[in-house]
Parts: structure tokens; sequence; C-alpha cells
């Protein structure tokens, strides 16, 4: 399975602490791609697109003769100018953001033959991780809900993965599992790069820690561990991180999802 | 240096222009106090068929916060791994207004789109820093009228409770005074090339004259017009002034608050004065 138009940039997302940072340096070593830190861009015009579109789109078109198309066209070109500058050398254009995962549908809807990206790994173990972020909200500075209530954080990973997959089976959609690539990496990573149409780069794909610039994205917590070489250490962290009240309220909210995708 | 009225606005070379457009040109954004009169402000427009003013989209606004939020959260990210400078990032935001407002610009010159959300008044600085070719247009309104007004209403909150400037006399002034303060600390920055205050007072009064008014300010040929009563579809809050919108405009809703007199106190006072005179 290939990607069909090779220039159409490839969008990156999954629940945070699922492994974006890790997918990025991978793509990233290949030489073929380039995927910056998370710009937080795409999620926010995403967002915007989908408000104006299902609340303003009859008086737009009505008063102001603007089409559905029209719109989701604009929205398109305003990702791709914010985008455009990260092309350099040949190179595709890749952009990795968590929250880019909540606007699959969206992003499908203004780049009909973008690859979509997304990363899966036990909700537990996101959890485990979440709750060892000191992420604060940007206006209020108070910590972030996720960062210390395992049921929010497991809400959001049902809604990242829900979303993400929504799409399926859409060709253009790929999905890999975080535990099979600490696993499997040269076997997940040739698969992925199937996929993307990248050929020859699964050497230096599997250094990308050699290549990675830890303190290249402030947002992206994962840096420094993602600088390192892959390994299984975080797989079933929650076993030991996690207490036995916050494991129940995690299976109490994702059990149906995790189910699904094989997390018993 | 004396500003024409309708004259292109200047702007270092480069920054603001695409492809030898400048970013905004042709765009309008009108905002004011609610219930200060920007629906009939829509009605007096849409009689010169060169002005495309169409019910409230909100939309201008939503994406100058955006905007706002990438510069002042954003910005040293996006410039060091990006290679986003902020001008980049003004310049695509930019185009995402023209875009999304501006068909009707795209094949004659002597078209203007006018979006008259009254909150727009509170982004007109940010508007105008992302749209360099965009004019604005401050609609005012006698305070105890406008309180009056907004007491009449019945919008509530997320939780169905009344807004207290809907439902309070009190507070339907303090409100008024806000807004009024904000959109007249928007004109000082913005200027009065690119910052027109229309009183509905004397819109209502003299609608020929004030339209004639716009015309010259937003750079068209003047075009007497005296007829106001064509048909026009009514969308959201601006339903709220139905069925008199759908008459002609008439003065019949002035002088409405004067029972609030005594609400108005000396920033009130001073406020009033400063309307009256430009």
């Amino acid at each position: 399975m290939t990607a069909p138009i090779l220039s159409a940039p490839i969008f990156i997302g999954g629940a945070p602490r699922s492994g974006t940072t890790l997918l990025r340096a991978i793509i990233n070593a290949s030489g073929h791609i380039a995927c910056g830190p998370e710009a937080r861009i795409v999620p926010a015009l995403c967002s915007l697109a989908s408000q104006i579109e299902a609340q303003k789109l009859p008086v737009l078109s009505r008063d102001y003769g603007l089409s559905q198309a029209s719109l989701q066209a604009s929205f398109a070109r305003a990702i791709e100018g914010f985008l455009a500058p990260l092309a350099k050398d040949g190179k595709r254009i890749a952009e990795k953001t968590p929250a880019n995962a909540l606007h699959f549908t969206q992003l499908r809807r203004l780049f009909p033959d973008s690859p979509l990206v997304t990363i899966i790994r036990d909700p537990r173990d996101v959890v485990a991780s979440l709750l060892d972020m000191d992420w604060r909200d940007g206006a209020s500075g108070e910590p972030l809900t996720i960062t210390h209530d395992p049921a929010e954080g497991a809400r959001l990973w049902v809604k990242s993965v829900n979303s993400a997959l929504a799409l399926a089976p859409d060709p253009n959609l790929y999905a890999l599992r975080y535990e099979h690539l600490a696993a499997h990496p040269a076997r997940e990573i040739s698969a992925l790069f199937a996929f993307l149409g990248i050929k020859e780069a699964l050497e230096p794909a599997l250094a990308h820690h050699t290549a990675f610039n830890a303190g290249d994205g402030e947002h992206e917590s994962s840096a420094a561990r993602v600088a390192q070489p892959i390994d299984q250490a975080a797989c079933g962290r929650w076993q030991r991180d996690l207490s036995t009240s916050q494991i129940a309220i995690i299976e109490d909210i994702a059990g149906p999802c995790m189910r699904q995708l094989g997390y018993d | 240096m004396t500003e024409r009225p309708g004259a292109v606005p200047s702007q270092p070379q480069g920054q603001g222009h695409v492809h030898g457009h400048i970013q905004g040109q042709g765009l309008v954004f009108a905002g004011g106090c609610p219930r200060s009169g920007l629906a009939v402000l829509r009605r007096l427009l849409t009689a010169d068929r060169r002005l495309y003013c169409g019910s409230d989209t909100g939309i201008a606004a939503a994406i100058a916060q955006q905007w706002d939020a990438f510069a002042t959260q954003l910005s040293g990210l996006h410039e060091t791994s990006f290679d986003l400078p902020p001008e980049a990032v003004r310049a695509n935001m930019a185009g995402l207004i023209d875009d999304l407002l501006g068909a009707p610009l795209k094949h004659k010159d002597d078209v203007r789109v006018i979006e008259k959300t009254p909150l727009n008044i509170l982004t007109f600085e940010p508007l105008a820093a992302l749209l360099p070719g965009a004019r604005f247009i401050h609609v005012v309104r006698d305070g105890r009228d406008t309180a009056h007004s907004l007491l009449e209403r019945d919008w509530r909150d997320g939780s169905g409770q009344p807004l207290a400037y809907v439902s309070r006399p009190d507070m339907a002034v303090e409100y008024w005074s806000q807004m009024v303060e904000k959109g007249l600390k928007a004109e000082k920055a913005i200027g009065r090339r690119r910052c027109l205050r229309v009183r509905y007072e004397a819109l209502v009064r003299q609608p020929a004259d004030m339209l004639g008014r716009i015309q010259r300010f937003l750079g068209l040929e003047p075009k007497r017009i005296t007829r106001f009563d064509h048909p026009l579809d009514w969308q959201g809050l601006e339903c709220d002034s139905l069925p008199a919108l759908n008459s002609p405009i008439s003065t019949r809703y002035l002088r409405r608050g004067q029972a609030l007199e005594p609400l108005m106190g000396e920033r009130q006072k001073t406020l009033m004065k400063t309307l009256r005179t430009r």
C-alpha cells in the first residue's frame, strides 16, 4: 500500500504520550521527509474550519458567494502556507501534532490525497506517562487536567483513537502500534515507509536517535527519550506506576475501545 | 499629513502586499455595541449594488483572535523551527480572511465587502494590523437608547440565565460604556483614514447623505440613492429587530431611552459628548 500522491503533506497525530515524537524522529531520519516539531497550527485551523463550516457556511454562501469547496480550499491553502518553508532540498512535508488526530476527518476533506498517520499505545501506559507531565495551561498557568486526572487522560485517549480510526477503511490512513514499533522496529518502520513510498531508508531510520535534535521542539516532552534507541522499557509501565483504582478508572472509560484494539 | 478619504493605504513595500494586492483591500469591518444600528446599516449599504453586506459571520474576529494566539504563544517556535517569521504568519492568516470574504471583490474594482458583526469592534485593532488594506466603520448610538434596546432583549447565557446587560439597566449602561470606550480606542489607534464613525441618529435622519459619506470613505464614486426598501433576508440576532428592519428607515426609535437618563453618570456624559463631536 503506497500513498498515491507524493507531494501531499503527511499529517501525524495520536493521543499525547503515544509515540508521535518518536515517529517524527524516524520519519525525519529517512532523509526524504521534513517533519518539524509541534507547530500546533493544524489543529487550530481545522477546528476553525469545522466551526465555520458547521455554523456560518449558509450565510457565507448566500451573502459572500463562498462555496463549501472554496472554504475548504482556503483553509488548505492557509495550512500549506504555514508548512511550505519546511519544504527544502526536495523533501516532502510532514506535520506532527498529537491533536491532529482529533481532526483527521476535517484534514481528509481539506487534503484528499494526504497520508494520515496515527500511532496507538496502551491507554494505561499513556495515562501513566501523562501523570508524569508538568503541562500547564498557557493562559492560567494551572496544570492541565489530563496530567492529574486519569479519567480525563483516558477520555482524551478514547477521543483521539476514535477520531483517527473513524476514517477507516480510508486507504490513505495508516495506524501503527507503539508496542509493535518498540518490539519490532525494523519490521514496523519498513511497513510504514512502504506506505509512505520511502525507499532505502531503513538503516538511518533505525539510527534515528543519532540524528535527533532533542532541543528542537519546546513542546515535545519526549525529546530526551527519543534521543535514545528504541526499546520496550516504557511498554507495560502502567503495571508498576498506576494504582489499582487508577487502572479501574481507565479501563472503565476506555474498556470497549481497548478490547476492540486487543489491549486486554 | 492630511488623510484623504478613499486613498489607497500606504504601507512599507512588501509588508501586507501579496502579488501586488494589499491584503484586506476592499474589505470593510463594521462593529459597535450591539443594538447600535448595525442591521440598519446593512439595509442602507445594500441599497448600493456595489456594497456587499451580509448577515453576521463573526469569522474575521475568530481568525484575528487565532492569529493573536499564534503570535503571542507560538511565535518563537514558528520562527526558529519552521522558518516562519511573524510577517509570514500574519500574511497567511490575512490571506485566509481575504479568501473567505473576498469572493465578490475578484471581478470588479468598484465593489466593497462589509462584514458587520457588532463584536467586530473588539478586534478592530488586530484586524487593522492583520489586514493593512481593510477599512472600518464604528457605529455608535445614544447610550440611553442603546441600553433601552438591550433591555428589550431576551438574551441568555449558556446556562439559560438572562445576561446581566439585558436585564439590569445599570449593567446595560455599563455595557454600552465599555463597548464605546473600546471603539473609541480602536478609532484612535487605526486613524481616521481607515476608520469612519457612523452615528445611528444621523443614519436614520439622513440615510441618503450618510450613504454618500460612506461611499466617499470607501473610495467609491458617490451615487445618490434614496430608496432603502429592497427585500433582504435576515439571520441570527438580526431577526431581533424584525419587523422594523423590513420597514423604511425611520426616526421612530430615537429618544426611546430617556427614562434611563438618571443612570448616565459623568463617564457616560463624557462619552456621549465625544460621540457627538468629530
